[in-house]
């Protein structure tokens, strides 16, 4: 039995299990920390197995986020979904974590389509069989991802938080015609157009909604008029 | 396109009143370079004649931007408007047949666009293309060349063909008909009488034109033959050279109208035609001047001078001499007469 001791910012852990559960909360200090020989070392010593797998995930992940994503679960396989800081509960609180910060997009909760991350812990957690369908959209939504990523991340968000109402600037909004109504008076408006195409958050919305077709339609009137525009 | 119309048009599309920002977007799209070629092409197209340019022109017609009553009314006029930029630059509708006026005298043949692969691009850019088949380029050649003779049909062939069909309205004219050469005789003649008896060494004539030597009645009677004569002169040669300069037009422009302009258009036709397919078969430039295939244009007076007098039902008169000649003539003919009237008595000693 060999004694040690992980300190992270004056933070002291006795245990990997209790080094994993609170790796999400120290992510520049593990960065460095968990690549370095000293604790590759250790680790090689305390459980070869674990040593094994950290390596294999080196060689396999290249983001440094994921790799601690996926690092954390090496350490303590059994815990909530936590990530850069983040720790959910329920993958509801994920989601509706999501929606309150629209219409800004959250570059770390972004990470878990970007690298599926939210897939395979659905997966290691056993959620794939609890829940099949959200398990298949999210899939879905880590192909969608590719094509148009902030579309995907917000759709994640919305099929979580298992709602249809849009939080803008912190307010919520159901209906749709008083979300416009609001959205085009002096205040709102110059934000709301200039965001409207980069974060994709209204449109994800509108097509939770059910007006796919007519955002389609929107977005193809506005392609055109574009793809015509002389450059003077 | 700002992305505030953007938003609107989704808002719009919602529901949303918008109409407190059409006005300011309406003001934007006036105020955008898109918006001032748009003005300044709109006025070049109104005084050009070729098919194209005149349908050209009425798409432009029919934007109204003072009409636009929501934002999505806005951006599709907005649209339109860049649309028809694009399809109005004159090296898109100019037909090197019939262009008669060039702004951009250093415009080639190859500056001339065409529909290719659902692209516009120039001849000399279709010339030179790679991966196509001259097959395919042929065919766009094909489609344009269709095209401009269907313009030089109706700008040219037709109107002669309509003109044609009119011939009874454009007779056969000739300049001198033979009373007009009987008077320009006649004026010639006398004139050199009266002034040779001026001139002349004779006691008797010389008694008769100057004053002093005979009797001043005879005298007076040769002055008003002398005033007369160059009278009749003046009046016969201006009228003469007035109606000579419209009857050699008109010979000249008809035999232009049924004999030159057909064939010279064929001709016209068949060298363009060979020339773009010679080109483009060697992936050449075709840096000949848009002039060189344009003197079908200079029929385009001919062709109106035929249509402005059909339109009037005014065919050319045969030329006759007019009452203002006739006056002069007998005038002067009266005179000359009471002038022999004069000589036979001071011949007769009775004067």
């Amino acid at each position: 039995m060999i004694n040690y001791k992980i300190v992270i910012q004056d933070q002291v852990f006795t245990s990997l299990i209790e080094f994993g559960r609170n790796m999400y909360l120290y992510p520049e200090a593990c960065e460095s920390l968990i690549v370095s020989n000293k604790f590759l070392k250790l680790l090689s010593k305390i459980d070869r197995k674990k040593f094994d797998q950290l390596i294999k995930i080196n060689h396999e992940v290249r983001d440094i986020n994921a790799f601690l994503f996926h690092a954390q679960y090496v350490f303590c396989p059994h815990m909530e979904l936590k990530h850069h800081g983040y720790s959910f509960k329920s993958l509801k609180e994920l989601g509706d974590k999501i929606l309150s910060y629209g219409p800004t997009v959250d570059i770390y909760l972004k990470d878990f389509l970007k690298f599926h991350l939210l897939s395979k812990y659905m997966v290691d957690q056993g959620l794939n069989e609890q829940k099949p369908n959200v398990y298949q959209r999210v899939l879905e939504l880590e192909i969608m991802f590719k094509e148009n990523e902030n579309k995907a991340y917000f759709l994640l968000g919305f099929l979580l938080a298992e709602c249809d109402t849009i939080i803008y600037m912190k307010k919520p909004y159901d209906d749709v015609e008083e979300f416009f109504k609001d959205m085009i008076s002096n205040y709102h408006i110059i934000n709301f157009a200039s965001n409207l195409d980069n974060n994709q958050y209204v449109y994800a919305w509108l097509e939770v909604k059910g007006y796919g077709q007519k955002v389609l339609k929107y977005q193809s009137l506005i392609e055109t008029i574009e793809s015509m525009e002389v450059k003077l | 396109m700002r992305n505030i119309e953007k938003g609107l048009l989704l808002a719009e599309m919602f529901s949303a009143n918008t109409d407190s920002h059409i006005g300011p977007f309406i003001e934007w799209i006036k105020l955008t370079p898109q918006y001032q070629l748009f003005e300044e092409r709109k006025k070049k197209l109104q005084y050009k004649s070729s098919r194209s340019a005149r349908r050209i022109y009425s798409y432009f017609k029919r934007i109204n931007i003072e009409k636009v009553s929501s934002i999505q009314d806005g951006m599709i006029v907005y649209g339109k408007i860049n649309y028809l930029l694009r399809i109005s630059d004159p090296q898109c509708y100019t037909n090197p047949l019939l262009i008669a006026y060039i702004e951009d005298k250093n415009m080639t043949i190859g500056d001339l666009k065409v529909e290719f692969d659902n692209k516009l691009i120039t001849l000399n850019e279709l010339s030179k293309l790679k991966g196509f088949s001259l097959e395919l380029k042929e065919e766009a050649l094909r489609r344009v060349l269709e095209k401009w003779e269907y313009e030089l049909h109706l700008q040219v062939l037709n109107p002669v063909n309509e003109i044609e069909t009119r011939k009874q309205y454009i007779p056969i004219r000739h300049i001198f008909t033979p009373f007009r050469i009987f008077e320009l005789i006649y004026c010639l003649l006398f004139t050199i009488i009266i002034c040779s008896m001026y001139f002349a060494k004779s006691d008797f004539l010389m008694g008769i034109t100057h004053y002093g030597n005979s009797n001043i009645v005879i005298n007076l009677t040769y002055s008003l033959v002398f005033s007369f004569t160059l009278l009749l002169d003046l009046v016969v040669f201006s009228i003469f050279f007035i109606k000579g300069k419209e009857y050699m037009f008109y010979i000249k422009q008809r035999k232009i109208v049924f004999q030159k302009i057909r064939p010279h258009s064929i001709k016209v036709f068949m060298e363009l035609n060979s020339y773009l397919h010679s080109k483009v078969a060697n992936m050449e430039s075709l840096d000949e001047k848009l002039t060189s295939f344009n003197s079908i244009s200079k029929y385009y007076s001919t062709i109106e001078y035929f249509q402005n007098r059909l339109a009037k039902k005014t065919s050319i008169k045969k030329d006759t001499i007019s009452i203002v000649e006739k006056t002069f003539l007998l005038l002067q003919f009266l005179v000359v007469i009471v002038f022999i009237v004069m000589i036979i008595m001071k011949i007769g000693g009775n004067l």
